[in-house]
């Protein structure tokens, strides 16, 4: 269902829902047994950048074929992916190098500099990973529409390379705000009706994410969070990092802009092919005698080629719990093949098979491939959303 | 009552509205529906405790409407298994719709209801039902999948 669609069907519903009757807080109150006077209003809080709102809706989608340059230099071919994709690379893709690399910075979180306003329904910011490596690698995953993405739901996960010194530079304008001195938490002030979302003394939206820096043998976490996200908290920023924010969020999530020509390798994006694959069997409600269990319900060829591999158990949300092995991608490719003839999920931002559905739609059973990154961690399904 | 009674009341200035309109396809009228918000707010009042902090505060608030709600109409348990049935209050207009969304299995037409009225994101409606997020995507799909046969071409699928 594109974006289009979703509007349309929100607006049939809009137009049958019933107009809700006035609230009434001290009736709550009463009803709870408290007696306490009531005291002065709170700011009324129309907060709605902090709720996790999917831009786009998923749908089945078609495994887009990435457009493909190759190259021979000497006897070693180059096959390099101008596009993202979802699931395996195809055959023969240059993966990228080293195998390895140290995470020097990272965001996750939804990107205030990526946002745009959706009619009658708010600004809507989209989900962003990014990881930085000493060796210069920018490797990336964005929610919706990228000119070199996968399709119109995710960018897949993409790569740039930045020069040493651009690494360099990357850092020292993180550390120059301020911000990445020790852990910190800052939690966002309440939002009134008239300014559902943070905004800066000069009106820069602002959202909430993590980012890390590394300093030394560690990384440093700044956390940026709404007061609504948790009872108890109370909004803690001050005007200065508030303006701050908007910086980090450039930085780490439009680095292109953020940083001068000189600061690339290589600039132009092209799809982050992994040497490995995380391999994951997820199943919902949690089955005894897993993974074995699941391993016995798959194709005889999948069974064959992961029944001596090692799993690691993963709770995952709500009542999912999945069984990942790291697998190279040649071998998860054979895999994806064996079990190719089972149905495909239809979640478009990660290569997912259904093994069993069961009798309700949240029982199931299910196998997916997601990539591996240089720094030895994998994000489930959707870049860990 | 501390922190939890001001986050309850902020949700609760923020969102009854949306919880009035959905609970209405639950108790079948915007009235029983109010009666059933008051009182869900006033019960997480009560019993704070009840918040564990493993989801949202606003997950936990519409798991305790959903019992309260499945209770006005003659059942007073809600097993976790146990699927609310939903429905428009007043189809007139827009018997097509209306219609296509009746044909969609229970769980389904939830699922629906919950993205469509009460406006909950994937991991919200997931959070609500206690189930992944792209399980909720899949249910969603599906259901897209359907009302789009049901609609005509031009309507919802163009």
């Amino acid at each position: 269902m594109s974006t289009y669609e979703h509007d349309l069907l929100t607006a049939r519903f809009a137009a049958l829902a019933p107009k809700a009757l006035p609230g009434d807080w001290d009736d709550v109150l009463g009803r709870s047994g408290a007696v306490r006077p009531r005291r002065g209003r709170p700011a009324r809080s129309f907060w709605r950048g902090g709720r996790r709102r999917k831009l786009v809706v998923a749908l089945a989608v078609a495994v887009l074929v990435p457009a493909v340059a190759a190259a021979a230099y000497g006897t070693v071919r180059i096959l390099i992916l101008d596009r993202g994709f979802i699931g395996l690379p195809p055959v023969g893709a240059t993966p990228s190098a080293p195998e390895s690399g140290e995470l020097v910075l990272r965001w996750r979180g939804r990107s205030a500099v990526h946002s745009f306003t959706i009619p009658n329904r708010g600004l809507a910011m989209p989900f962003v990973n990014v990881f930085v490596y000493a060796d210069g690698r920018v490797i990336w995953h964005r929610e919706g529409h990228v000119p070199e993405g996968a399709n119109e739901l995710t960018s897949g996960y993409l790569e740039q390379r930045l020069t040493s010194d651009g690494v360099d530079l990357l850092r020292s304008e993180l550390v120059a705000t301020g911000l990445f001195d020790r852990n910190l938490k800052l939690v966002l002030p309440r939002m009134t009706e008239d300014t559902p979302v943070p905004r800066t003394e000069i009106g820069e939206p602002v959202s909430c994410w993590e980012a890390d820096v590394r300093r030394g043998d560690r990384l440093v976490r700044l956390r940026c969070v709404p007061s609504y996200a948790s009872p108890s908290l109370r909004g803690n920023v001050t005007p200065e990092q508030l303006s701050a924010l908007p910086r980090v969020d450039a930085l780490l999530t439009d680095t292109a802009s953020a940083l001068p020509p000189s600061a690339w390798a290589v600039r132009k994006v092209r799809a982050f092919v992994p040497s490995h694959f995380a391999v994951c069997l997820a199943t919902s409600p949690p089955l005894t005698d897993a993974p074995r269990r699941i391993l016995s319900l798959l194709p005889a060829r999948a069974e064959e080629l992961l029944r001596d591999r090692s799993w690691t158990g993963y709770k995952v949300s709500g009542r999912t719990v999945a069984y990942c092995s790291k697998v190279a991608t040649d071998d998860a490719r054979e895999i994806a093949n064996a079990v190719s003839g089972l149905e495909r999920h239809p979640w478009a931002e990660s290569l997912i098979y259904d093994v069993v559905k069961g009798a309700k739609d949240w029982e199931e059973t299910t196998i997916s491939f997601d990539p591996y990154l240089p720094h030895d961690e994998f994000l489930l399904y959707d870049g860990g959303r | 009552m501390g922190g939890l009674e001001s986050d309850l009341e902020e949700l609760y200035r923020r969102r009854q509205g949306a919880f009035q309109v959905m609970l209405a396809s639950v108790t079948g009228s915007i009235d029983s529906a109010r009666d059933v918000v008051q009182e869900a707010f006033a019960q997480a009042l009560r019993d704070q405790d009840g918040f564990r902090g493993e989801g949202s505060l606003e997950g936990w608030v519409w798991r305790i409407a959903f019992r309260l709600a499945i209770g006005s109409k003659g059942s007073h348990e809600l097993a976790v298994e146990d699927v609310p049935e939903v429905a428009f209050v007043e189809a007139g207009g827009d018997p097509t719709l209306a219609a296509a969304v009746r044909e969609l299995p229970p769980q389904r037409r939830l699922a629906v209801f919950l993205r469509y009225f009460a406006d909950l994101s994937y991991a919200e409606i997931g959070d609500v039902l206690g189930i992944a997020e792209g399980t909720v995507a899949a249910t969603l799909s599906q259901a897209h999948r359907q009302l789009g046969a049901a609609l005509s071409a031009n309507e919802v699928m163009a």
